[in-house]
């Protein structure tokens, strides 16, 4: 525990160093990235007797002005830290190779807020007191906001990091009720203390709820998505990508640790779960399959993943209820495996997104393309990043899939309404899921990378750093790591979610840890060998294939004579035939005239989507509570002599009250 | 002792319904000496620290912040206060409703309702005229004696109210009030200077409520014409 604390302080100081030493650059840039490197390797240590050893670490109780609190790390927080560590790493090496010496106005409180970020992550997973984690929670959303608001000068920015505030505050006051909830049930503040609160009759629905609402914003739970496309899209890369592969697990961590205060789970958590993923998942791809914007697409992955775990968590809460107990174990270590491997692939998909946007300046897919040829290896790893996160086979994220899908299957085989109703949302659910995941990357990485370019703007090659592509190397790495040694990771996730299911009396057969990884085992063999198969392809066709001669001709250009690089699909085109069968949901607007003589004149063709829950839930909901509020908008009307009569009123009030009683 | 409270109340009720501002500062003048003997009648006897804060006292709230504020009224050339928020006449009408409520609470706040220290109805009276003058009046000037009046009531109530008399902590208010005066004429010369008036209820012009009321809600912002953030 002591490294683990020692390693919190570690990254805060350097941060703080960081800050001060803002004037010089190099100085700066050095203490805040070499202070993550070492906090998050020290921490690995702890993480890693705790997940592999199976050790127990003594929990650390220091005084806080209401309570004592203590922090301590079981499996729940260790696992969690994970992802944590892996991308506070990674970004603070992107980081610190391109953004900063680029042209950063402010590296000191750039990376004081991104030390305070990782920090306060590592504080909230550690913390096992509720002031405490409220504390962290908070410390976290404010580094995260003074993070995505860092490039201010931009209207559209200031105002998502705003979005960004307003959400995660409104998801923190759920966050405090259930707490005051337990608390009061529990007479102490200390999480022991929760696992043997007598919570009175309703009470448990209650702070279920309040969970999903409050922990639901961070995870992009539909609607409280809203904040998360924009503020990922318009934080830098490597943060978005801290954002998305890490603190929103923070959303995960918190839902699981609520659960496991709650004695009996009810079976209508398992399906607002099941079903609740399922929206999620199936409305994020919807809109964004129509997205121009790179980041915005990737951001709404994010979004689709959080269904599918959510899905997963639904479906074992169901199944334990159901005393089922091998399709609980599958679906809980299907839900931790996808949380871990979509944190290494949403990671490294945002990192190759910032490293577009260096070479091109933009992150409009439509004025992108053909970036393959000039930055090969940005484009292979987006390639593995694409694969692995719509579930395609090699890779990590069909395993953790794969394991959901078993539990599916298996609910199927039960045969009563009601697991047949979960098997088919689990099939058909992660069945649409994973093909419109597949169609939405794909459509992305052949628009970016493929292709010729499309605008006449040079792709300005100088920008892009070779330093950058070590970040991207080893995130690819990773997952081409976790996908080999899935079974490896089965056997520690598993001692996890025991950890989870241990409160509600249920200790699963350690029989089921064999069943499930024989098929992961057959899997990553799979997988290897595909890999090995791809690269000694790849090898005898850079060796003997690549040497003849290349010309570049245009392709069948269906009658144009000159064809451009702008007769290219387009995005839009590309989404089309998807648009037309979800039009009713993504509201696609589109301008332009059709064309209709033989000679066609000039015209023109725009589209655009506003997400819908934005447009038809948020926005009417504020403006209502606007009209509202503009009511008091009239108490503060800048008048110096009315602001001291409320004074004057209200202390003559006060003492007349107080000389009449 | 009652005699000073009346002169004080009476130079209150002057000092609601003039509009001259140098009558006003030579009242606040003599309403500065009187709260400066009161220490000397109040019943604490003459010793040495009671005779040192009256002196202070009337130093500084008869001759030296006056003077101050002559100063700064002739800098800035204005001479009267035009059309006050509540006239002059309906002023002094407010000024004795706020002396009867004074007169109440004072009775309500006094144990034996025998004796009313009539000290701690001006002390109240004061206060409340105070704080009138600064809502009812626009130039800045006489919101600074609006101040001074505030706090020679918050003194005159504390004196009779308290029974222990703490030589220091009054020293310390009346260095506050010195300091609190000090800067209010910097700034109306500043103000002046800057504005070319004094008027408070145009201050206003500075607000940034026409702005926020313009956009409130600007949620929609989904355009992809910036590009930003890397």
């Amino acid at each position: 525990m002591d490294f683990f604390l020692s390693a919190i302080v570690a990254i805060f100081v350097g941060g703080i160093i960081a800050l001060l030493t803002g004037k010089w650059r190099g100085v700066s840039n050095f203490f805040g990235a070499f202070s993550c490197f070492l906090g998050t390797i020290f921490a690995l240590k702890p993480i890693y007797e705790v997940l592999i050893e199976n050790k127990t670490l003594e929990a650390i109780t220091f005084a806080l002005p209401i309570c004592s609190a203590s922090v301590s790390l079981d499996k729940i927080s260790a696992f969690f830290a994970l992802p944590i560590l892996i991308l506070g790493f990674v970004s603070a090496y992107f980081a610190a190779v391109t953004v900063n010496p680029r042209n950063e106005q402010h590296p000191g409180a750039y990376w004081f807020f991104y030390n305070l970020l990782i920090a306060g992550m590592l504080s909230l997973v550690a913390s096992s007191n509720a002031v405490l984690f409220i504390m962290a929670w908070e410390i976290m959303s404010v580094a995260a906001y003074f993070l995505i608001a860092h490039r201010d000068e931009i209207n559209t920015a200031r105002n998502a990091a705003w979005q960004f505030l307003v959400a995660s505050h409104i998801g923190t006051t759920g966050i405090f009720f259930l707490f005051a909830i337990l608390i009061s049930a529990a007479g102490g503040y200390q999480f022991e203390s929760f696992y043997s609160a007598a919570l009175p009759e309703g009470s448990a629905a209650v702070i279920f709820f309040l969970a999903l609402f409050g922990f639901g914003v961070k995870v992009g739970f539909f609607p409280l998505h809203i904040w998360m496309p924009d503020s990922y899209t318009f934080a830098d890369s490597h943060v978005s990508a801290v954002l998305s592969g890490a603190m929103s697990k923070m959303g995960f961590y918190g839902l699981i640790r609520v659960l496991t205060f709650l004695p009996v789970h009810a079976e209508t958590w398992g399906w607002v779960l099941l079903f609740g993923g399922l929206i999620t998942g199936v409305y994020a791809l919807i809109i964004g399959l129509v997205k121009l914007d790179l980041k915005k697409v990737i951001s709404y992955s994010s979004m689709e993943n959080a269904g599918i775990i959510l899905m997963a968590i639904g479906t074992g809460i169901l199944a334990n209820h159901w005393n089922q107990s091998l399709i609980a174990f599958a679906a809980f270590s299907g839900a931790l495996l996808h949380i871990f491997n979509h944190a290494l692939s949403k990671g490294l998909l945002f990192l190759c997104a910032g490293s577009v946007y260096f070479a091109t300046g933009t992150r409009r897919q439509e004025q992108m393309g053909g970036i393959g040829k000039a930055m090969p290896v940005t484009a292979t790893a987006f390639g593995i990043g694409a694969a692995a996160i719509s579930g395609l086979p090699p890779f990590n994220n069909f395993v953790s899939e794969f394991l959901i899908f078993m539990s599916g299957l298996k609910a199927a085989s039960l045969s009563t309404p009601k697991s047949l109703l979960l098997a088919s949302a689990i099939l058909l659910g992660l069945g649409l899921i994973g093909g419109l995941a597949a169609a939405m990357f794909a459509r992305s990485f052949g628009l970016v990378f493929l292709g010729s370019p499309r605008t006449n703007k040079r792709l300005n090659t100088k920008n892009i750093k070779t330093d950058v592509n070590f970040a991207l190397i080893i995130l690819s790495v990773a997952i081409v790591a976790a996908s080999i040694c899935a079974p490896l990771l089965i056997s520690p996730f598993a001692g996890v979610v025991s950890e989870i299911v241990k409160p509600l009396g249920i200790t699963y057969d350690p029989a089921h840890l064999a069943t499930i990884s024989a098929p992961v085992k057959t899997i990553s063999q799979f997988s290897l060998a595909i890999i090995l198969i791809t690269l000694i392809v790849v090898f005898i066709k850079s060796k003997y294939l690549d040497k003849g001669q290349r010309t570049d001709a245009p392709t069948w250009d269906c009658g144009f004579l000159k064809g451009t690089a702008r007769i290219q699909y387009t995005s839009s085109s590309f989404s089309e035939p998807a648009n037309e069968v979800f039009t009713s949901v993504n509201r696609l607007h589109i301008r332009g005239e059709k064309i209709k003589d033989l000679f066609p004149a000039k015209s023109s063709f725009h589209t655009e989507t506003v997400d819908s829950a934005e447009k038809h839930l948020f926005i009417p909901t504020f403006s209502i509570i606007n009209k509202f509020l503009i009511m008091f908008r009239g108490f503060q009307h800048g008048k110096l002599h009315l602001y001291i009569f409320y004074i004057a009123v209200t202390l003559l009030a006060l003492l007349i009250w107080k000389v009449v009683y | 002792m009652n005699s000073i409270a009346t002169l004080l109340a009476l130079s209150c009720l002057f000092l609601l319904g003039s509009s001259r501002l140098m009558l006003a500062i030579n009242m606040i003048a003599f309403q500065g000496f009187l709260i400066g003997i009161l220490p000397l009648v109040s019943g604490h006897g003459f010793s040495f620290e009671v005779i040192i804060l009256a002196a202070t006292g009337i130093i500084m709230k008869s001759i030296a912040l006056p003077q101050m504020l002559k100063k700064a009224l002739e800098k800035s050339g204005t001479k009267r206060e035009v059309e006050p928020y509540i006239s002059f006449g309906a002023s002094i009408l407010s000024g004795i409703i706020l002396l009867f409520i004074s007169g109440w609470i004072a009775s309500r706040l006094t144990q034996d309702e025998t004796i009313v220290s009539s000290s701690l109805i001006a002390g109240f009276f004061l206060l409340f005229t105070g704080l009138f003058t600064i809502i009812t009046r626009k130039k800045a000037l006489t919101q600074a004696l609006g101040f001074l009046v505030l706090e020679n009531g918050v003194y005159t109530a504390g004196l009779s109210l308290g029974s222990e008399f703490s030589f220091m902590v009054e020293l310390g208010i009346l260095l506050d009030v010195f300091v609190g005066i000090f800067l209010m004429g910097i700034m109306l010369f500043h103000i002046d200077k800057e504005f070319d008036h004094i008027d408070t209820d145009r201050f206003d012009a500075l607000s940034d409520l026409e702005l926020l009321n313009g956009n409130i809600l600007n949620l929609d912002q989904d355009t992809d014409e910036e590009e930003g953030a890397e």
